[in-house]
């Protein structure tokens, strides 16, 4: 009988991050949360989260397998482990990862994630079209 | 009536800058205008998300302003080096001349003068003569009225008035004039030019104390000095030092 862990516990790490708390950061003890990443100096922000994937049975509320911590990139599946140091860095709340994913679907040249973003070329509206 | 002379020469050369890229420039600029329009009137900000983007667009008015004021530079450069250059061939003609001039104006000073001195000394001598006729010539009136002498007295008024004259004549001060040689040069002549040294340095801020220029020195000495401080506590006797938050 396995309880699913609470959302909160998942969250803590992330939440104590965004109000400057510092929290530790181990290689190998990645956390649930949202983050922005530049895949290039200069380049543009890429939205990134790390989700818990989980089963849990509607009948007895329990884990029906384990729980595992999944990560994406920019859209992209990537290996939680191997991405957790960098993107540690730079967590987001939930609200700023919604807009970063909404900016780049109305600025089309922060598709292009490996080349710097020049703002000179993209002149930043409060209302972006 | 038409004008039949020619136009200047090189009428048709154009502006000195590349109007093509300052019309380049231009576009972004008016783009970056028309986007602060658009944030002024979405007024005030009022979300983390907002702010940041609102950084960016100052990041890049930022950076728009910075490549403007290269490509500015750029442009103008050439001109500041041929003016340069220019400066540079004729100045050092002219430092050969002003040289020349140099060497000789303190020969002509030291003649002046010595002129006026001597003219100097030569008008205290007729003055002194002339004081001592009227003081004659007023002893000969005294003693011609006693006399009741009275063409003596008349004589002895007309040399008090005659030396009246000469003393008045010989108080005025006038400057040692040199003349040319051959008509070809002005007349020339020592000039008296004033100048200040300080004698008291608090008085003399007082007396200055209103005018903008020296509240634009004392603040500008101020401002400086607080800059040097970095953020360290500091006073500075006159001063109020006020802090602002900005970007």
């Amino acid at each position: 009988m396995r309880q699913p862990t609470p959302l909160s516990n998942l969250l803590r790490w992330h939440r104590d991050s965004l109000v400057g708390k510092r929290p530790p950061i181990h290689e190998n003890d990645p956390h649930m949360g949202w983050f922005k990443v530049r895949m290039v100096r200069g380049g543009p922000y890429v939205p990134a989260r790390i989700w818990i994937d989980r089963e849990i049975c509607p009948l007895t509320g329990e884990l029906a397998c384990d729980e595992r911590l999944l990560c994406e990139i920019d859209g992209e599946r990537r290996d939680v482990r191997r991405e957790w140091a960098w993107l540690s860095k730079n967590p987001i709340s939930k609200a700023e990862y919604d807009e970063l994913c909404s900016l780049r679907q109305s600025i089309e040249a922060m598709a292009a994630t490996h080349a710097p973003f020049n703002l000179q070329e993209h002149v930043i509206r409060p209302i972006c079209p | 009536m038409n004008n039949m002379s020619p136009p200047p020469r090189d009428h048709n050369k154009g502006p000195a800058f590349n109007p093509d890229l300052v019309d380049e420039l231009a576009t972004k600029a008016d783009e970056v205008a028309d986007a602060a329009g658009e944030w002024k009137d979405a007024g005030k900000i009022e979300s983390n998300e907002q702010a940041q983007k609102a950084n960016d667009f100052l990041s890049g008015a930022r950076q728009l302003f910075k490549e403007i004021e290269e490509r500015r530079k750029a442009q103008k450069q050439p001109f500041l080096d041929a003016g340069r250059e220019i400066d540079a061939a004729f100045n050092r003609v002219k430092e050969i001349v002003e040289r020349a001039a140099n060497l000789v104006k303190p020969l002509v000073e030291t003649f002046l003068r010595e002129e006026e001195a001597k003219e100097q000394a030569r008008k205290a001598e007729e003055e002194r003569k002339a004081r001592e006729e009227a003081e004659a010539a007023e002893r000969a009136r005294k003693q011609a009225e006693e006399r009741n002498d009275v063409v003596g007295q008349q004589e002895a008024e007309e040399r008090a008035e005659a030396a009246r004259e000469a003393e008045a004549e010989a108080q005025k001060a006038e400057s040692t004039k040199l003349d040319s040689a051959t008509g070809g040069g002005k007349r020339t002549a020592l000039r008296t030019r004033r100048y200040v040294e300080i004698a008291n340095v608090n008085q003399a801020m007082l007396h200055y104390r209103m005018r903008p220029e020296m509240t634009d020195l004392l603040l500008r000495l101020a401002n400086a000095e607080v800059r040097s401080a970095k953020g360290n506590p500091i006073k500075i006797p006159g001063f109020d030092i006020k802090e602002e938050r900005k970007l």
